[in-house]
């Protein structure tokens, strides 16, 4: 079904996490996230998440990294990035653990920052938007969404990928969506270490 | 403390008749140039006090102090509000009779007036109970005279000094350490253990008359102050032109409407309302119910939030989830909800 869009409607801040970008580029599809609005929001420090090589070599992420990086590039004036104190802490952390050699052991940690920037921009968001305005999140992080719920004084509706990639194919016209699900487990299958399974790899450990 | 015949009371002959006479004859004054003794239970047909076996009325009458007793008619009730346990008792449930002889217990609040009494009858956990009518509003000190009674002994007198806080009413309130020592019968008793419950004066709070009840243990010094608040009487008139103070009364005690001068109606808080039902066994309406406060409990589970600690793992696991159908119908839902926000028409 492909509903009538309305312009008129009041605008939505649609902010995005990195787990629906990580899941579209491995499908190529990333344009799907501009299929609501036009327009998204991404924080820095999610960008800088999505972007960054994996410290993993093995980490199936770093094969649409590429497309993920070219697709942010030719996008930046659909995507609003914004700048969040996480981010900076996080990156004088970076370079200070540049400067002192890059020690793999020492590096900062940066788990759950990108759900810190997304909060820390909502509290900004608080007493700046229009009554009717909803600012839509995109998160599939358990505790993040819990957190998401918990804010007060914000008008704020949060979703996962699973509802979006849904919604797209019942509400926005995106047919191609309903396969979506499978693509991604075909990508992320491939790459998936099958050390078990693989007897020559078994014996090439031994 | 040895009992004292009436016609004794008159001479003043001993050195306890010459001290309560002095105190009487001090607080009467007082009393009478702040009309703090209004409220004074006793006057309203309340309470009968004795003072070493004679009624308070007669032995005040033996000092030639006068007391205007009002008819109890028009003041039908005086509550009592036991400030630490919140709970109301009616000064009519006091027993009719008071005995002050042995167990007289001497106290002076501020300038104002101290009065005697004692029972064991109403707070079985008291050994005394005295009734301390106070108008503490802009005194500067407050001092405690206690006479009291061991189990095994006569009267004895124990004087606790140091109560002087009431100056700093800034403060506004008398906690144990403004009790500096106890002396008991001249001595220092440094085992009582003395508890005054926070809370027991307020002078910014409390009505310029106000009553004060004190009760103690004499085997723990157990010290409980009480606060007794007079009711009010409105006219209906008043209830159209003072509506404002008559809640504000009504919070403190239960306020009496008059019409014609008889009482018609008695407001109340609902707080008092609530103990008078629940204390007369009857179900409190649901109107007059306290709001239920409400309860977080756990959230329900976030059926399609998923732990991203591995985001790989993270990812199959969703992708597996969504091929299976898992929790489809959930994402059904959350899917038209999200099209709401963009697109008109969506269901």
């Amino acid at each position: 079904m492909t509903a009538q869009r309305v312009s008129e409607k009041d605008p939505i801040f649609l902010i995005m996490d990195a787990s629906p970008i990580v899941m579209l580029s491995a499908i190529g599809r990333l344009d799907w996230l501009l299929e609501p609005c036009g327009t998204i929001w991404m924080t820095d420090m999610v960008m800088e998440e999505v972007t960054r090589d994996p410290e993993s070599g093995a980490d199936p992420r770093k094969r649409w990294l590429s497309y993920t990086r070219s697709w942010i590039e030719a996008n930046k004036f659909r995507i609003r990035r914004v700048e969040t104190g996480t981010y900076k802490t996080y990156k004088l952390a970076l370079d200070a653990w540049r400067a002192q050699g890059a020690d793999p052991a020492s590096k900062p940690d940066s788990h759950d920052l990108g759900e810190a920037s997304i909060i820390q921009t909502l509290k900004s968001f608080r007493g700046k938007v229009q009554p009717r305005q909803t600012i839509i999140v995109l998160m599939d992080d358990t505790d993040g969404r819990d957190a998401l719920r918990g804010m007060r004084r914000i008008n704020l509706d949060v979703f996962g990928t699973r509802t979006f990639i849904e919604a797209l194919c019942t509400h926005f016209g995106i047919i191609e969506a309903e396969h979506a699900w499978q693509a991604i487990l075909n990508v992320i299958a491939l790459d998936e270490p099958k050390d078990e399974d693989d007897p020559f790899l078994v014996r090439r450990v031994l | 403390m040895p009992d004292v015949p009436p016609s004794k009371c008159r001479k003043k002959s001993t050195p306890e008749l010459a001290h309560i006479d002095r105190i009487f004859r001090r607080s009467w004054i007082q009393l009478s140039t702040k009309d703090a003794f209004e409220s004074y239970p006793c006057r309203f047909g309340l309470l009968h006090v004795e003072v070493f076996g004679h009624p308070l009325d007669e032995c005040l009458r033996a000092h030639q102090i006068d007391v205007h007793s009002k008819p109890f008619d028009s003041v039908p009730a005086v509550a009592v509000v036991h400030e630490y346990e919140k709970r109301l008792i009616g000064l009519q449930k006091l027993p009719r009779h008071l005995d002050l002889r042995e167990h007289a217990l001497l106290a002076e609040i501020g300038l104002v007036r101290l009065e005697v009494g004692g029972t064991s009858g109403l707070f079985p956990q008291f050994h005394r109970l005295s009734i301390l009518p106070a108008d503490i509003v802009g005194a500067t000190w407050i001092r405690c005279l206690f006479l009291l009674n061991q189990a095994s002994n006569s009267a004895r007198a124990a004087r606790i000094t140091g109560v002087h806080s009431v100056h700093k009413a800034a403060r506004a309130f008398v906690t144990l350490e403004d009790i500096g020592r106890i002396d008991f019968a001249g001595l220092e008793y440094p085992d009582c253990k003395v508890e005054m419950h926070q809370g027991i004066v307020d002078t910014r709070q409390q009505p310029r008359t106000s009553l004060f009840l004190c009760g103690f243990l004499t085997n723990e010094l157990n010290i409980r102050i009480l606060r007794v608040m007079t009711m009010r009487s409105f006219s209906s008139l008043d209830l159209q032109q003072q509506s404002g103070e008559i809640q504000r009364a009504a919070a403190q005690a239960p306020v009496v409407i008059t019409s014609h001068g008889k009482p018609r109606v008695v407001v109340m808080s609902v707080d008092e309302f609530r103990r008078l039902k629940t204390e007369a066994g009857e179900e409190v309406p649901a109107e007059a119910r306290p709001r239920q406060p409400t309860v977080l409990g756990p959230e329900s589970e976030d059926l399609l939030g998923y732990d991203e600690r591995d985001p790989v793992d993270a990812v199959l696991h969703m992708a597996k989830d969504a091929i299976g159908g898992i929790n489809q119908d959930l994402v059904r839902q959350e899917a038209d909800r999200f099209a709401k926000h963009f697109v008109q028409g969506a269901k």
